[in-house]
């Protein structure tokens, strides 16, 4: 097969122009002489990318590499520069392959490029849409700074299962987080949600759920009164890594039936009070620090305490991230054991992405509703 | 177990309840190889309770301290070790130095147990696992009994590796002893093929894809092939195999389990017990071999010297540890009917040997070939029948044999195969069988592991053709060169039923 194609330049309004692109993606498995050994195609989804950044162009590759390998796509990559003056937008074919595991044969994805800049980044749907394999889901990553160019993400919606996006550089959290809102209660029950702030979460809430899993402490969840988050943040991202903590609570929250009663601010803490169903009074605290950049980021730290009858004790999970990994430990009195260790290594893009792709059909409803929490907790101290 | 909450669309791995897993046969290879590596990564990935310990128990003395470094050096031989990961873990590895048969032994077990559970806080909860030879079971079994560790204030468990017996009596007589110390429910018979991800995917294959449950029958399916092939000889157990042979080794428990979850009804719920069930009707049905059968319908053989993969290996009875008057036998083939109105008239056809040219389990389910009027008009055209495969190993997937027109102007048609490999979608491997089968046992969920019941319904079959075999002792077996695609005889077998093996 070919390993990359010519560059296709499209003819503005031309008819014929998909015809060329099929063209290619046929040219791709067309054996490329006499000894080229033939490869397996696989696809289990379709992979659409948008992205801005010129800066990315390697990075993404690498990426998208990590994640066909372990979810074999078809990878449309939309590479849009609006501030660029208008061009005949250009098309690329390429394939990602890699031998199976134990020496079996070469497996191979698709990859689409397409290049269009200034206004003919609005013909970008109406080139990828014929393009989706169908009978297979259709993930959206947006990349860069999702909703900005809403009218070309407008022209995608029937045509996609899932959207991806990011959620830590956000700037004006709550104008940010009211767009999303009404995009996700438009969106429902038709296209799944997700973001990476959303995705990062996904160990620790393994971690917090498996403690309540087994009869020792699942009665515990009714005697639960109070939780600590910590959280460490580079400058930049300070909105994005607060609304991170409010998922989290809003999370808890909704999957316990808890009410946000009230909220306020101090110094680096907010506080939310919060009413079980029982009636029981909950309180959230979340406080952060300032870290440069490259240090510390992201959840450091969650502490819940429980409270029965006057006897009181704490179930904790502390980040290290010089080793990878995280602490769990009970402080009870009469308790035993040692802390548990488990591994937590920084989720890489492509583990996000590959999260979001696995997970999107059972965790959409948790997410939805764990963010209308965060919404609201966000409003509570605004 | 309540239902969490905080469940809801995160994955459906539970961490079992705190528990002490006690390993009789600790200094031993499955041990080494199987069971702590499994341990490790499935605390690793921290799947493993809150409050834990092992400890591994063998009558070679060491320290606690000692086993912990040989544990180390078990898992870093298959495996990184990340340091801080191990250092915890190791923690919780302990080591007790008994003879099996050694009484005081027991109830100095019992008295760390205790002490674990304090100081551990594994709250009485116990899975004894027996990674020993098969005649020291009972033994053990019956040695926690007496020491009253088969009862306390959680639960205890019992992990039995293969056999389950040599044959329909010893079988149920281990069963009876076994059943003495503990509850069938607390029971785990292991059979490591049911941890594999492809032979749990044969239920789902099956009963999710809504368009091959309606072909499943008589009605759509010609017959059925089941293929266990190795490539390898006796590799150092020659003296072990001799005792056992083909028929013990995998056809009465591992290919039984491939054919009960191939033909079985869908069960009423995905419980393990309705899942159980419906495996053992199957068994119950198969049709008792007559004496008439077993000499049409069963073929055993040796391989005897031959050349495989370029190289000169010895027959059988030249393997070291074999005697050379053996009758064990290294390749069995067989066919058996289903007397059940799904299968009525489908033969199974089952087939496993040692030596064979190439390696490769599969389960080939061969359909009925398609009327063939219709292309057979003006000239006979051969329409081949449609095939399902799902390969168990090496390469597990599912691929589909079928008929298409070959382009040009006559009417020609040739079988296409569409292959699904789980490597080429699902890029990760997948996990250990031996960790998703001990986190079950953990966590109380029997579904992958034998009841006794289906092991004695296995060997109620098998029994008869023993019984049989046991009457021509002291004949000599056919013979297959080695690299050969087994004996005639097996070949013969098929062609009798108008039908060919699958070349694998
Ligand atoms: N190895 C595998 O990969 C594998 C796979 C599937 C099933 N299995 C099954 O697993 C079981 C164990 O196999 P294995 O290969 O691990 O066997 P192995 O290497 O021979 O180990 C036997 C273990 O039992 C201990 N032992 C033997 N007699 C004892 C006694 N009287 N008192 C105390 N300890 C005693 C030995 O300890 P000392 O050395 O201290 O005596 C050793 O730890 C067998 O039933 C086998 O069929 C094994």
């Amino acid at each position: 097969m070919a390993a990359l194609t010519d560059t296709l330049v499209l003819d503005h309004g031309a008819a014929g122009n998909l015809r060329r692109i099929e063209e290619l993606l046929m040219l791709l498995w067309t054996p490329a002489g006499e000894g080229d050994s033939t490869s397996v195609r696989a696809c289990m989804g379709n992979l659409i990318v948008y992205l801005e950044r010129e800066d990315d162009r390697n990075d993404i590759e690498y990426i998208i590499h990590e994640v066909v390998r372990a979810r074999p796509s078809r990878v449309i990559l939309m590479f849009a520069y609006p501030d660029l003056p208008d061009e005949p937008v250009q098309v690329s074919v390429s394939a990602h392959c890699w031998l199976e595991e134990h020496g079996g044969e070469r497996v191979c994805s698709e990859q689409i490029r397409i290049r269009a800049t200034g206004r003919r980044i609005q013909d970008l749907p109406g080139i990828v849409v014929p393009l989706l394999v169908s009978d297979v889901p259709v993930h959206l990553w947006w990349r860069d700074r999702f909703l900005e160019h809403q009218d070309i993400f407008e022209k995608f919606i029937d045509s996609i299962d899932h959207v991806i996006y990011e959620g830590l550089h956000w700037k004006k959290l709550p104008e940010k987080v009211a767009r999303i809102e009404e995009l996700m209660k438009r969106l429902q029950g038709r296209v799944a949600v997700t973001n990476f702030n959303w995705s990062r979460l996904l160990p620790w809430q393994q971690r917090i759920a498996q403690f309540f899993d087994h009869g020792l402490y699942d009665r515990e969840l009714d005697n639960l009164c109070r939780v600590s988050i910590e959280y460490h943040t580079p400058p930049q991202q300070t909105e994005g890594r607060f609304f991170q903590a409010l998922l989290l609570s809003g999370w808890l929250a909704s999957q316990l039936g808890w009410k946000l009663r009230g909220g306020s601010r101090e110094g680096n803490r907010v506080h939310y009070q919060l009413h079980a169903k029982d009636g029981r009074d909950i309180r959230i605290s979340i406080g952060h620090k300032e870290m440069p950049s490259p240090g510390t980021k992201g959840i450091q730290k969650l502490r819940f305490e429980f409270e029965h009858r006057g006897a009181s004790f704490a179930f904790g999970i502390d980040r290290d991230q010089e080793n990878q990994m995280l602490f769990l430990q009970v402080n009870k009195e009469g308790a035993c054991g040692l802390a548990q260790k488990v591994r937590h290594v920084s989720a890489s893009f492509a583990t996000l992405v590959l999260r979001g792709m696995e997970n999107y059909q059972s965790s959409s409803m948790v997410f939805e509703r764990a963010f209308a929490n965060a919404a609201a907790m966000l409003t509570a101290v605004s | 177990m309540s239902d969490n909450p905080l469940r809801e669309g995160l994955s459906h791995v539970r961490v079992p309840e705190p528990c002490v897993l006690v390993i009789f046969g600790a200094t031993g290879d499955l041990t080494h190889r199987k069971l702590i590596p499994a341990l490790y990564h499935l605390a690793a990935r921290g799947l493993m309770p809150p409050y834990f310990a092992v400890v591994g128990v063998a009558r070679r003395p060491k320290t606690t301290e000692e086993f912990r470094a040989e544990m180390r050096k078990a898992v870093e031989s298959e495996d990184e070790v990340e340091r801080a990961l191990w250092d915890r873990f190791e923690q919780s590895l302990f080591y007790h130095v008994s003879e099996f048969t050694d009484t005081s032994g027991y109830q100095k077990l019992k008295q760390l147990l205790e002490k674990l559970d304090r100081e551990q806080g594994t709250a009485g909860n116990r899975l004894y696992y027996l990674a020993t030879a098969p005649d020291q079971f009972e033994v053990v079994a019956a040695q926690l009994q007496q020491a009253g560790l088969n009862k306390g204030g959680g639960w205890q468990r019992l992990v039995v590796e293969k056999p389950f017996g040599v044959d329909l009596a010893s079988a149920r007589e281990l069963n009876k002893k076994l059943r003495r110390v503990f509850a069938e429910k607390d029971l785990y018979r292991i059979d490591h093929y049911l941890g594999k991800e492809t032979v749990q995917n044969i239920m789902v294959f099956r009963f999710a894809n809504a368009i091959f449950e309606p072909l499943w029958n008589e009605q759509h399916i010609d017959h059925v092939q089941i293929t266990v092939n190795e490539i390898l000889g006796m590799e150092g157990r020659g003296k072990f195999y001799e005792q056992v042979g083909a028929m013990r080794d995998m056809v009465q428990n591992h290919m039984m389990q491939l054919l009960s979850l191939t033909a079985m009804e869908p069960p009423v719920a995905l419980d393990p017990e309705a899942i159980r069930d419906e495996k053992v009707k199957v068994l119950r049905n198969i049709r008792p071999l007559s004496d008439d059968d077993i000499k049409t319908s069963v073929v055993r053989a040796q391989y005897s010297a031959g050349s495989l993969g370029g190289e000169e290996v010895p027959g059988f009875l030249e393997e070291p540890n074999v005697s050379p008057e053996s009758g064990t036998e290294t390749f069995l083939a067989m066919r058996l009917r289903i007397d059940n109105i799904r299968w009525a008239g489908v033969p199974f056809y089952l087939r496993h040997g040692k030596r064979l040219p190439r390696y490769g389990t599969e389960i080939a389910i061969q359909f009925k070939s398609g009327p063939q009027v219709l292309f057979n008009r003006n000239q006979p055209v051969e329409v081949p029948p449609n095939a399902l495969v799902i390969r168990i190993q090496p390469d597990e997937g599912i691929a589909f044999r079928i008929d298409t027109k070959v382009p040009g102007p006559e009417m020609r048609i040739n079988a296409v195969k569409m292959d699904f490999r789980y490597g080429q979608v699902y890029g990760h491997e997948s996990p250990e069988a031996y960790e998703r089968l001990l986190l079950d046992a953990m966590a109380g969920d029997p579904t992958l592991f034998i009841r006794g019941d289906e092991t004695e319904e296995s060997w109620l079959l098998f029994d008869r053709i023993l019984k049989a075999w046991e009457q021509q002792k002291g004949a000599p077996l056919p013979q297959y060169a080695a690299g050969e695609r087994g004996p005639e005889a097996a070949d013969a077998l098929m062609e009798r039923d108008g039908r060919a093996w699958r070349r694998i």
